[in-house]
């Protein structure tokens, strides 16, 4: 497979929060590809290649997934990704304010890869992207990956 | 009735029994005794005649002495033939004696050295020489010094008194002879006694020969008898001393005088009383056995039929008690049910029709799981399982009940097991409607669930900002070390947005829970008139956004709280400019459609929304359009608004880019709050 950068769908209906994660991801030295949508409905689109995103071939290393969205909540995304037999491959990591048991139950029970409790420490970041490099994706796919 | 009353009938219906038996069982033994002194009676006769006999053999022997020549003389051959006499007689006779007329034994035989001895002094002598008759002694002590009777017959020479042949008699022995085997029974015996009180004959020999006076003394129904046989009578006696063992027992007597020749003796024939009735006594235990079987059965008997009229007597109550408890259970709201080990109904009581519809006849024996919404049946079960397995406690259960009409209703079921009890035999199961209290319990769910929900989304989305501030103030500290003014000034815009953004959150939430809170003046309104406010107010952005907005002409009166529904006019016509921004020729119509209510409509041409999101709008913070301002919370309080007011509001819009409209009602009449 050919070397390139990391794929990552960041959706995440506050600006403020995807600039956050961004800089994040720049400030750890990540060399990555980051892609921000607004909600679940855009997210969906995105990854079945339906409404405006028909033409993606875009297919993301790891999906970075708020919960509370507009029109597609989180969860239904989530749900809808890890019910379908080619996509639930992607590891999906949840990023939200809510430290809720029930919510961090839900998110396992329905799929979610890990979930992360803004706001996130610069170390913690570090530490998941290891962890998936390590385990979930394979060095292929993170050839650049440096810290 | 209890067991005292029964233990006291059966006692007083033991002594009335025990009373005839007695006085049957007295009678029988008075009849026994009476038999019995008739027989000792025939004795006594017997006895009587016996001795009577006895001396006239004796005395016909002494006559024909007394005629005799060589006896009268006393001569050589009338001694020998006195001798002869004696020897052939020894046994029953002591002597054989010749009284001269001076009263002295002129010849005696065997105590020869007698004669001569003159015994004119004696009783009986006295007497047979005044009488010149025959005469028997009472028992005296002979010259010979011995105990005996004699018999003396007068003597006659030439028609001249000569004195007396006698016979002395060995009175011990005749009496034995005669009396010894005269007895009734193994306790019976006879006593005889002379005019003068000497026992002649008596079972205890010692007595014998010994004045019966001397000793009955110590018992007075005795010395009573003994007094009456001394002075010739005859009758029967009773005493409770028996001289044959020398024992205490009662004795049963008969008595009677001897009459010979001008003097009497008495005989009393004695028997004891326990071996007269001693035949009765086995009759009567025998009967007393048969009497206790034939009491015992009574007894069993009057056991039963005791019962069976307890049973009777209770039916009876029972009856009554149940007919109350009907009465009782017909007017109770409540509904009671007995129930089977298998969960067929046995009773139902009748308030069950004016429940659920279904009358007693459709549910009994029938099994309760039919009655049950499948949803709550698996509950139930694991409920009623418990119940069978548990007599001490009382299960509850809450599930949905079939009604008649195919409804379901909510009801609550109590019961408790009372499978061994033997009267009950089965489940009794309380059951009441718990419809008002589920629906009002739903309500409070819902509400704690409002609540949780809000909380949560408050506390997430004041996150939210707080979050973003936090970061940015971090990197304009990074961006003062490095002197990135141009940055700072970009990061600052980060935190200013995030600040408003809260600012108006909070707004929006002091809102709506003044809105819950806070009672407001109703008053009647033109709805015109509010709607002009509302218009005034987006005066500045209609005409920036250059939109036509329509309002209906038709003047309408309503009632509400006026500020508030400028709010929800203001709110609504801001989404639709917002959302209409985009279009090229903006267009908003206000109008209304009136049924029983007025229904107010606000219809935009703008970007619409898909069905499916339709319904979500009215939530906490919910927003379809992350590219537009505004803290989701808007609809909401318009919503809560309406709702205070007693209205609905629903959003219709065919599709993206459809346009949209908003509907809410409003009550013509005034409302209440």
């Amino acid at each position: 497979m050919k070397k390139r950068n990391a794929v990552i769908l960041l959706i995440e209906d506050d600006i403020a929060h995807a600039e956050i994660v961004k800089r994040s991801f720049e400030k750890a030295g990540f060399k990555i590809e980051l892609i921000h949508l607004f909600d679940g409905k855009e997210g969906l689109d995105f990854i079945f290649k339906a409404g405006k995103y028909a033409e993606n071939n875009i297919q993301p290393d790891i999906i970075l997934l708020d919960i509370r969205l507009p029109r597609i909540n989180g969860f239904e995304f989530l749900q809808k990704i890890k019910n379908d037999e080619t996509f639930k491959v992607i590891p999906i990591v949840i990023l939200s304010t809510s430290s809720n048991q029930s919510d961090i139950d839900k998110a396992f029970q329905l799929g979610a890869n890990s979930y992360l409790i803004k706001p996130l420490s610069f170390d913690r970041y570090k530490e998941m992207f290891q962890n998936f490099t390590d385990y979930w994706i394979g060095e292929n796919f993170f050839p650049q990956l440096q810290v | 009735m209890n067991y005292r009353y029964w233990l006291f009938s059966i006692l007083v219906f033991l002594l009335i029994a025990f009373y005839i038996f007695i006085s049957f069982y007295n009678d029988e033994k008075n009849n026994v005794i009476e038999n019995s002194y008739r027989l000792q009676s025939i004795h006594a006769h017997q006895t009587s005649l016996s001795f009577q006999e006895m001396f006239e053999g004796w005395k016909s022997i002494l006559n024909y002495l007394a005629a005799d020549e060589d006896i009268i003389k006393m001569n050589e051959l009338g001694k020998e033939e006195l001798r002869f006499l004696y020897k052939n007689l020894r046994n029953e006779l002591k002597s054989i004696t010749r009284v001269g007329p001076d009263g002295k034994i002129s010849f005696t035989v065997p105590y020869e050295e007698a004669i001569g001895i003159d015994i004119s002094s004696q009783e009986h002598i006295k007497e047979i020489f005044n009488n010149k008759k025959t005469v028997i002694s009472d028992v005296f002590l002979t010259v010979q010094s011995f105990y005996a009777i004699g018999i003396h017959v007068p003597v006659f020479r030439r028609n001249k008194f000569d004195g007396t042949i006698a016979f002395v008699l060995n009175f011990e022995k005749i009496a034995e002879n005669f009396v010894r085997d005269l007895r009734i029974g193994k306790s019976g015996y006879v006593l005889l006694i002379s005019r003068n009180g000497t026992e002649l004959y008596c079972p205890q020999r010692k007595h014998i020969g010994n004045n019966i006076q001397k000793r009955i003394h110590d018992d007075p129904d005795f010395e009573a008898m003994i007094k009456k046989m001394l002075s010739g009578k005859q009758g029967t006696a009773v005493f409770f001393y028996d001289h044959a063992t020398e024992s205490y027992r009662k004795m049963h007597a008969f008595y009677m005088p001897i009459y010979l020749d001008g003097i009497y003796w008495s005989v009393a024939v004695i028997t004891s009383e326990d071996e007269l009735i001693a035949g009765l006594s086995n009759f009567r235990n025998k009967l007393m056995i048969l009497i206790g079987i034939i009491f015992l059965g009574a007894v069993l008997l009057s056991y039963y039929a005791f019962k069976a009229w307890g049973l009777v007597k209770e039916t009876k109550e029972r009856k009554k008690v149940e007919a109350k408890f009907r009465a009782l259970l017909s007017n109770s709201n409540d509904i009671f049910m007995l129930v089977d080990s298998s969960g067929f109904i046995l009773y139902v009581s009748p308030a069950i029709e004016m429940l659920t519809g279904f009358g007693e006849i459709d549910i009994k024996d029938k099994p309760i799981d039919k009655f049950i919404h499948s949803d709550d049946l698996e509950e139930v079960m694991k409920v009623w399982k418990k119940l069978l397995n548990d007599e001490n406690n009382i299960f509850r259960v809450e599930f949905r009940a079939l009604k008649k009409d195919g409804d379901y209703m909510w009801l609550e079921a109590v019961g408790r097991n009372f499978l061994s009890d033997k009267h009950l035999n089965a489940v009794v199961v309380n059951i009441r409607d718990i419809t008002q209290r589920r629906i009002k319990d739903e309500e409070i769910r819902q509400k704690n669930e409002e609540i949780t929900r809000f909380i949560y989304i408050v506390s997430h989305d004041l996150k939210s900002p707080i979050i973003t501030i936090r970061s940015f103030v971090d990197y304009m500290k990074e961006n003062l070390k490095k002197n990135d003014f141009q940055r700072l000034s970009d990061d600052l815009i980060y935190i200013e947005k995030a600040s408003e953004k809260m600012s108006c959150l909070i707004d929006d939430l002091t809102e709506l829970s003044r809105l819950g809170r806070v009672s407001y003046k109703t008053e009647e309104l033109i709805l015109q008139e509010v709607i002009n406010e509302a218009l005034d107010i987006l005066a500045g952005l209609i005409k920036d956004k250059n939109i036509d907005i329509k309002v209906t002409e038709r003047p309408v009166l309503i009632y509400g709280a006026r500020d508030k529904l400028i709010e929800v006019f203001q709110n609504l016509l801001e989404n639709a400019i917002k959302f209409t921004s985009d279009c090229e020729h903006p267009h908003i119509e206000i109008g209304i459609e009136e049924s029983d209510e007025i229904i107010i409509y606000i219809n935009d041409n703008g970007i619409g929304i898909e069905p499916e999101y339709q319904n979500r709008l009215f939530g906490l913070f919910e927003k379809l359009h992350n590219d537009y301002e505004g803290t989701g919370l808007g609809l909401t309080i318009v919503k809560k608004i309406i709702e205070i007011h007693g209205g609905r509001i629903w959003i219709e819009s065919e599709g993206l880019n459809k346009g949209t409209t908003v509907f809410f009602t409003l009550p013509r009449t005034k409302i209440r709050g």
